[in-house]
């Protein structure tokens, strides 16, 4: 009877189930992708979830972080996950949910010296960082050196504003923006799990969105 | 048709002004007004677009329409015409009419 519980489907199950919800093209194509997420805070480990469940081929996780306790009431760690290297921890909960996902960690801070090297492999980079600096040193970084590769960035999550307001808008042809835009950390006095998944659940659509050649929000 | 003499055309005018010839030249002068004021007014040629709102600051650079701003420079990206501005380049990037801008400025959380 316990067996039961071990039982996890096998690869051909898995992708035959992706393939029925999403048709056999597009999951071809899914399958198929990189996706980089830098920062696996609220916004990286509720994209990652997202993604991985969607059937992306490879995941490249990225962040130097462990896990703290004033990071379980938005982020996708466990309690008993604290202490842990967020990307091992990251890595731990996916093959959990999504078993046939590829998996590229790197416990370290994305700089601009390193930033080429560690995303050459991904089509599509994910900026979700916390600090406003950072995502824009990721911006014009990803933008200016790897023109090929398509930005789904996230600026103003903060707070308890509406849900409604949290958007994404297409700046060029290979950046997309989530987010409200204006509310900050700082001035909102800090992040509401709700609404950082939505941010996310943002950015994980227009990944999606992207691969399905929906370019226009 | 024949004249006793050959008509003065140099004075034809004397003392009749043409009311018709003054007439169409002030009518060209306004139009030409007219199609220069739609211009500067509508068709945007003198002005730079920035995050939706028309500016006149055609011929600054990036660094120099930045500089009039609070933007924090460290936490902006700027696109200009589909295409993100290099920051090594907003010195030398000088702002042209009709151009389009938009200046992202990141705010924190995530």
């Amino acid at each position: 009877m316990w067996g039961v519980v071990n039982l996890i489907p096998t690869k051909e199950e898995w992708n035959k189930a992706l393939a029925e919800r999403h048709g056999e093209k597009l999951q071809t194509k899914f399958s198929s992708v990189t996706v980089a997420i830098c920062g696996l805070g609220g916004l990286g480990s509720n994209v990652a979830i997202s993604l991985a469940r969607a059937g992306i081929g490879k995941l490249i996780l990225i962040d130097f972080d462990r896990v703290d306790i004033t990071n379980l009431h938005r982020q996708q760690y466990k309690a008993n996950q604290l202490g842990m290297n967020k990307t091992d921890a990251l890595r731990d909960n996916l093959l959990e949910i999504a078993p046939y996902v590829t998996l590229e960690t790197h416990t370290i801070c994305v700089k601009e010296e390193n930033a080429t090297h560690l995303l050459q492999g991904a089509d599509i980079i994910c900026e979700a960082f916390d600090d406003a600096e950072c995502k824009a040193m990721l911006t014009n970084l990803v933008l200016e050196e790897m023109p090929d590769k398509y930005l789904v960035a996230a600026s103003g999550m903060a707070g308890f504003g509406s849900a409604n307001s949290i958007r994404t808008r297409k700046i060029t042809s290979k950046f997309y923006l989530c987010g409200d835009e204006k509310s900050d950390v700082q001035s909102e006095g800090g992040l509401v799990s709700s609404r950082v998944m939505l941010c996310a659940a943002h950015q994980a659509h227009t990944v999606l969105r992207i691969l399905a050649e929906q370019f226009e929000t | 048709m024949t004249f006793d003499r050959e008509p003065d055309l140099d004075n034809a005018n004397v003392g009749m002004p043409d009311t018709r010839i003054l007439g169409i030249t002030k009518y060209i002068k306004e139009v030409t007004k007219s199609v220069a004021s739609f211009f500067v007014v509508f068709g945007g040629v003198f002005m730079v677009k920035i995050n939706g709102e028309e500016l006149n600051i055609a011929g600054k650079t990036v660094a120099e329409y930045l500089a009039t701003t609070n933007y924090d420079p460290k936490r902006i990206a700027v696109e200009r015409n589909g295409d993100i501005v290099p920051k090594s380049q907003y010195g030398e990037t000088v702002l042209q009419d009709g151009d389009s801008v938009e200046v992202v400025s990141f705010v924190g959380g995530g």
